[in-house]
């Protein structure tokens, strides 16, 4: 969960969008987001700067879960409201005075709720979609070459209805015991290894396995073959 | 991408997203990307007084990692064929990991 306070405006590589005039507040209340500033949707995280105060704050797009256009009546109180997975830092040596925050979230997480007022309430729709094409840009570091771990996930999720733990911890890696890697074998000419019940399982599996008549074929049309 | 292409087919159903924070949100899934994060319009916050904030909120954006449970209506989903497909992908997942290895032996 990353959130960064900044007291100067960081390299912005690729901004999507950005709003200048446009005030900040959080919920609950927070000195470090307050104000006006200038908004940047940038393709590695949302980054809002005050040259006013010199200060402002990052965020990455994993800590947002939610965001989204609020619109009042009027377009007057429109706003791009963010809900975070997290609390919002204070600046150092500011304690929340805001008796709130232990009454109403005492549900397991409490997190902070930022709203950004654009001067211009017609740039929301534009600012949505570059929030939305951004927080899309970057996954969770866990979630790559996941595929195959989040069907087991989903599996037990149909099943049973325990691995919600393993949900929540983001963890798709089941438990099946100790073992020493360098038992497995690896290559062709460590065969040799194999147990009498490895070498059955072996050519049970080979008399199984349906090849597929495409990719696996070398030479079935030479689209495989090393470059002469 | 199984769930990717199931929730395809889902878009203009009415489903409740449920997040891991608790929040569940009500709403029309608009649509749906690869690392299932959801668009739904025409949002109500499920347990209203608990989320004041969202009340004028029509349309969202839900970061997938986020999601706890998906809601949907059970006449607008076919289980057996669901369960089918999720059978076939979980086989064809395991077969291409054995064939990585034959390939090994053949040549040796």
């Amino acid at each position: 969960m990353a959130i960064t306070l900044l007291s100067q405006l960081p390299a912005l590589t690729h901004t999507r969008f950005k709003t200048a005039g446009a005030r900040v507040s959080c919920d609950p209340p927070s000195s470090s987001a307050d104000g006006v500033g200038t908004l940047y949707v940038d393709e590695k995280r949302l980054v809002f700067f005050s040259s006013d105060t010199d200060s402002g704050f990052s965020i990455d797009y994993q800590t947002i879960v939610i965001h989204a256009i609020s619109r009042g009546a009027d377009d007057a109180g429109a706003h791009l409201y963010c809900q975070l997975d997290g609390p919002f830092p204070e600046c150092a040596g500011h304690k929340a005075a805001n008796g709130r925050q232990s009454d109403s979230d005492d549900d397991e997480d409490q997190f902070a709720e930022i709203k950004f007022f654009p001067e211009d309430p017609q740039h929301l729709d534009d600012l949505f979609k570059a929030m939305s094409d951004c927080a899309a840009l970057n996954p969770d570091a866990n979630s790559d070459g996941d595929d195959s771990g989040s069907d087991e996930n989903g599996y037990c999720e149909e099943q049973a209805g325990d691995s919600e733990s393993n949900s929540e911890d983001g963890h798709a890696v089941q438990y099946i015991g100790d073992f020493d890697p360098a038992d497995f074998i690896t290559s062709a000419d460590q065969l040799v290894r194999l147990t009498p019940e490895g070498k059955a399982v072996l050519a049970h599996l080979e008399s199984v396995i349906v090849y597929s008549a495409t990719a696996a074929e070398p030479g079935i049309d030479g689209r495989f073959d090393d470059a002469e | 991408m199984l769930f990717y292409s199931f929730f395809k087919t889902q878009v203009g159903q009415q489903v409740t997203i449920e997040l891991k924070n608790d929040l569940a949100i009500q709403g029309t899934l608009e649509s749906v990307d690869q690392f299932l994060n959801f668009k739904l319009k025409d949002i109500r916050v499920v347990d209203e007084e608990r989320y004041p904030h969202m009340l004028s909120v029509k349309n969202c954006f839900i970061r997938g990692s986020v999601v706890r449970y998906v809601q949907l209506l059970p006449s607008t989903v076919d289980t057996a064929l669901l369960q089918d497909a999720a059978r076939r992908e979980a086989q064809s997942t395991q077969q291409m990991q054995q064939q990585a290895r034959p390939a090994n032996v053949a040549t040796a």
